[in-house]
C-alpha cells in the first residue's frame, strides 16, 4: 500500500512539478492549495505526510498570505486528529534565523526551494520512517 | 522574526548591486538559451509529445524567470535594499519552476533522450543552483523584509524556422557559455557556425576565412570592444562586405543606433530570443542575396558568391587565358523595322534570357548585352583549363536549341530565329572596363576584336558557327572542323584562320577533307586544281556557304585575272 502525501502549493508549476515527482516514486499525491483545503484534505483523508507550502492563500480567492502555510501547520498540530501527520515545509525563505520559527510553528522539517529531489525524497522517507513509531 | 535595519548607502552599495545584477543577468540569459536549444533540439529530433511538452514547458519557466530577473534589474537601488526579502523569495521561485522542471526530466524522461540532452539538462540545472548561490550571497547585505508584490506576465514561445542560403556565422562572444549555446542553437537554423572568445580572435578568423557569412558580435568584451571590432572590420577591405549582427544587453537606443551608424547590419538585444534571432539572420541573408543577384544575372551563381563576399576581387584586373564568344541575332535591323516594338522587345528579351542561359550553365559569364548581340566568356573571373571545350559547347546548345526558340516566336514575329556565333581565345586583361561606380567585369585586349569579327564573318561565309584556330587547337581532335578560309582583321597582323564547328551532318569527312584541299590549292593559287573539286563538291551541296564563297573567290580570280589573295577580305563589318 502506497503512501498518501498531501502537497500544499497554490503554484501551479511546483505542483505539477511535485505530483509528477512523487508519483514517479510511487506515492499517492493529494493537492491542497489554501490554507483552509489544506486543514480539511488532512483532516477528511487518510494522510501520511504533508508537504506544505509556506506562502498560501488562507482561502480560494483570497490573496497569498506569506506565513499561510505556517499558520495551517500550527492549525494541523493542535488538532488532536492530525497532529501525527509530519510535516515538511517548503520555501524559497528559510534563513537560518527563520529555522526556529518553523520549528515552533511544528515543522518537522524545512526544504529550500529550489527543490533539490534526491534531498526531499530522502526527507520524506526519514519522516514516513520516523512517524511509524 | 528578527530584522536589522543596515545602512544601505554608498557606492560600495550600489556597485555591488549593479554587479548583482549583471551576474544575474548573464545566468538567467544562459539559461534562457539552454532551455530556448532544448526545445529545439526536442522539435529537430521528433521527441515523444510528452518530452516536447516538457521542454516547452521548461523554456517558458524559464522566459518567466528571465522576465524577473530584468524586472528586478530595473527597480531603484533605494527600494532594491528595502524589498530584497520578497525579491529573492520570488526569484528563487522562479528558478525552482525551471530547476524542478528540469530534473523531473532528467529523472522521468530518460528513456527518451538522444544526443546532448541530458548534458544540457544538467547544465540548466547546474545553472539554477548557481542563481540561488549568487542569490544567497547578496542576502548578507540586505535583511530588511517587505513583502511588496511582482506580477509576472504571461511567457512568449519562440517558433524556429529556418535561415536563407545556410549562411556560416561567425559567433564571437568572450564568454564560452554565450558562444556555446549559440553555437548549439545556429544548427537548428540551418547555419553553419565558428566561435571566437575575443575581437583579436575574431578578425584573425575573418581574415583567414572569407567564407563566414555573418558575425555575431557580442558588445561588452574586455580589451576589444564590440564596437573596435565592427570599426575594424569595415575598415578592411577584404572583411567589410560581412554582415554584422551586434549583441548586447544594452538598452540603449542611441547606442544601437551608434552602432548602426558605424556599419552593424543589425541589432539584437540580450538574451537572445530564437525567433528574433532567426527574423535577423534571414535579413541578413536577404541583403547579401540581393547584393549577389546583382552580379548572378551575368555570373554563375558560385562566382557572383564569392564577389559578394569579397568586393575586392572585382578590382582586381590580371591577364587570363580566356575564350570570348559573340552571337548576334540575324537580321535584326530589318526584323527591327517590320514589326512592332511590342513584339520584338519580349521576343529579344527571351532570346536573350535563353542565351544567358545557356552561356551561365556551362560555366561562362556573361559580359555584354549590345543590342541584338550577347558577349560571353570563358575562363574568367575563375579561371578554367576547359574554356574552349566549355565555350564550344555552349554554342553547340545554342544552335542546337535555337529551333525551339523560332518554334515558339515564328507566328507572332513572322520570321525565323537564327544567329551567328563567333568564339576566339588568347590571353587578355580581365577586370572592371566600367566605372568605379557603374560596375562592368570584362576582357580588354585584341582577342576581343577578333571574337567579333569572327562573329561577323559568320554572316558572310553562310555558317552559323566559326571559331579560331587558337580556340580549335583546344578542342578535342575527334572534333570534326573545317577550315573555311583566313581573313583579315584589322589592327592584326597576321591573317587568322577561321574553321567550322560541328558542320552540316551531310557532310561527311571525306567531304571536308575535300574542301580544305579545295581551299589549300586556291591559297597556293592554283585556282583551276582549286576549281575542279570545289565543282565537284558543289553538284552534291549546291547550298553549303564557304563553298559558295570559295567558288565566288575562285570566280573573280578567273574574272578580274588579279593575283590570288589567299586571305579573304570583306568589304563590310
Amino acid at each position: 500500500m502506497n503512501h498518501r502525501i498531501l502537497v500544499v502549493e497554490d503554484e501551479e508549476p511546483n505542483v505539477e512539478i511535485l505530483q509528477r515527482l512523487l508519483t514517479h516514486h510511487d506515492f499517492e499525491v493529494l493537492v491542497a492549495g489554501t490554507r483552509q483545503e489544506a486543514c480539511d484534505l488532512a483532516r477528511g483523508e487518510n494522510v501520511d505526510l504533508i508537504l506544505m507550502d509556506i506562502g498560501i492563500p488562507n482561502d480560494r480567492g483570497e490573496p497569498r498570505n506569506d506565513t499561510g502555510g505556517l499558520e495551517a501547520t500550527v492549525m494541523i498540530k493542535s488538532d488532536e486528529a492530525t497532529r501525527h501527520i509530519p510535516v515538511i515545509a517548503t520555501t524559497a525563505r528559510a534563513m537560518l534565523d527563520e529555522m526556529q520559527t518553523y520549528r515552533e510553528a511544528g515543522c518537522d522539517d524545512v526544504q529550500e526551494k529550489p527543490y533539490d529531489f534526491a534531498v526531499l525524497i530522502s526527507a520524506i522517507y526519514t519522516q514516513l520512517e520516523a512517524a511509524k513509531e | 522574526m528578527s530584522s536589522q535595519d543596515t545602512d544601505q548607502s554608498g557606492p560600495d552599495q550600489t556597485k555591488s548591486l549593479v554587479r548583482f545584477c549583471e551576474e544575474l543577468f548573464d545566468v538567467c540569459s544562459s539559461i534562457l538559451g539552454y532551455c530556448q536549444v532544448l526545445r529545439i533540439d526536442a522539435e529537430q529530433h521528433d521527441a515523444p509529445e510528452s518530452l516536447l511538452a516538457d521542454a516547452r514547458k521548461l523554456e517558458d519557466h524559464a522566459q518567466a524567470g528571465f522576465v524577473s530577473v530584468r524586472q528586478t534589474m530595473a527597480i531603484d537601488p533605494a527600494e532594491f535594499c528595502d524589498g530584497f526579502g520578497y525579491l529573492s523569495h520570488e526569484l528563487k521561485n522562479q528558478i525552482n519552476h525551471i530547476k524542478g522542471q528540469c530534473d523531473l526530466m532528467l529523472l522521468i524522461q530518460k528513456a527518451d533522450f538522444f544526443g546532448n540532452f541530458a548534458d544540457d539538462l544538467a547544465e540548466v540545472s547546474r545553472k539554477c543552483s548557481s542563481m540561488v548561490a549568487t542569490i544567497d550571497c547578496q542576502r548578507s547585505f540586505h535583511r530588511v523584509e517587505d513583502w511588496g508584490r511582482i506580477e509576472f506576465p504571461p511567457s512568449v514561445t519562440t517558433n524556429s524556422r529556418t535561415v536563407l542560403d545556410s549562411p556560416k556565422v561567425l559567433i564571437v562572444d568572450d564568454k564560452p557559455d554565450n558562444c556555446e549555446y549559440l553555437n548549439r542553437l545556429l544548427p537548428n537554423f540551418g547555419c553553419e557556425c565558428v566561435t571566437a572568445l575575443s575581437g583579436m580572435e575574431a578578425l584573425s578568423l575573418l581574415r583567414d576565412d572569407d567564407s563566414i557569412d555573418i558575425v555575431l558580435l557580442d558588445f561588452l568584451m574586455p580589451e576589444m570592444n564590440g564596437f573596435d571590432v565592427l570599426v575594424e572590420i569595415k575598415n578592411d577591405p577584404r572583411m567589410k562586405s560581412v554582415s554584422v549582427i551586434v549583441v548586447s544587453g544594452l538598452d540603449d537606443v542611441t547606442h544601437a543606433a551608434k552602432l548602426i551608424e558605424n556599419g552593424a547590419d543589425d541589432f539584437l538585444p540580450k538574451p537572445v530570443d530564437a525567433r528574433l534571432l532567426c527574423a535577423r539572420l534571414n535579413s541578413c541573408m536577404k541583403q547579401r542575396k540581393l547584393k549577389e543577384q546583382e552580379y548572378s544575372s551575368f555570373f554563375p551563381l558560385a562566382v557572383a558568391k564569392d564577389y559578394v563576399r569579397n568586393p575586392t576581387l572585382r578590382d582586381i584586373a590580371k591577364r587570363c587565358d580566356v575564350t570570348i564568344m559573340f552571337s548576334d541575332i540575324r537580321g535584326f535591323s530589318s526584323i527591327c523595322e517590320k514589326v512592332e516594338t511590342s513584339i520584338v522587345v519580349p521576343w529579344l528579351s527571351d532570346v536573350m534570357t535563353w542565351l544567358t542561359d545557356c552561356v551561365v550553365q556551362n560555366n561562362g559569364v556573361v559580359v555584354d548585352f549590345i543590342g541584338d548581340e550577347i558577349m560571353a566568356m570563358w575562363g574568367a573571373p575563375e579561371e578554367s583549363d576547359t574554356h574552349g571545350t566549355d565555350a564550344c559547347r555552349a554554342a553547340k546548345e545554342i544552335l542546337d536549341k535555337i529551333g525551339e526558340v523560332s518554334a515558339k516566336w515564328k507566328d507572332k514575329l513572322g520570321f525565323e530565329t537564327r544567329l551567328g556565333i563567333g568564339l576566339n581565345s588568347g590571353n587578355v586583361s580581365v577586370g572592371n572596363t566600367g566605372s568605379r561606380e557603374r560596375f562592368k567585369y570584362g576582357p580588354l585586349g585584341t582577342v576581343v576584336n577578333v571574337a567579333s569579327r569572327v562573329q561577323g564573318a559568320t554572316k558572310h561565309l553562310r555558317v552559323p558557327f566559326l571559331v579560331t584556330q587558337s580556340t580549335k587547337q583546344l578542342l578535342p581532335n575527334e572534333l570534326p572542323t573545317r577550315k573555311v578560309c583566313q581573313v583579315q582583321v584589322v589592327n592584326v597582323e597576321r591573317p587568322v584562320e577561321l574553321f567550322e564547328a560541328f558542320p552540316d551532318a551531310d557532310l561527311a569527312r571525306e567531304d571536308l577533307c575535300q574542301y580544305e584541299r579545295a581551299l589549300e590549292l586556291f591559297e597556293s593559287g592554283d585556282v583551276t586544281g582549286s576549281a575542279v573539286i570545289a565543282g565537284e563538291l558543289l553538284t552534291c551541296f549546291p547550298n553549303d556557304g564557304p563553298l559558295l564563297v570559295l567558288l565566288n573567290r575562285i570566280a573573280s580570280a578567273k574574272l578580274d585575272n588579279r593575283p590570288v589573295d589567299a586571305v579573304l577580305r570583306f568589304d563590310s563589318k
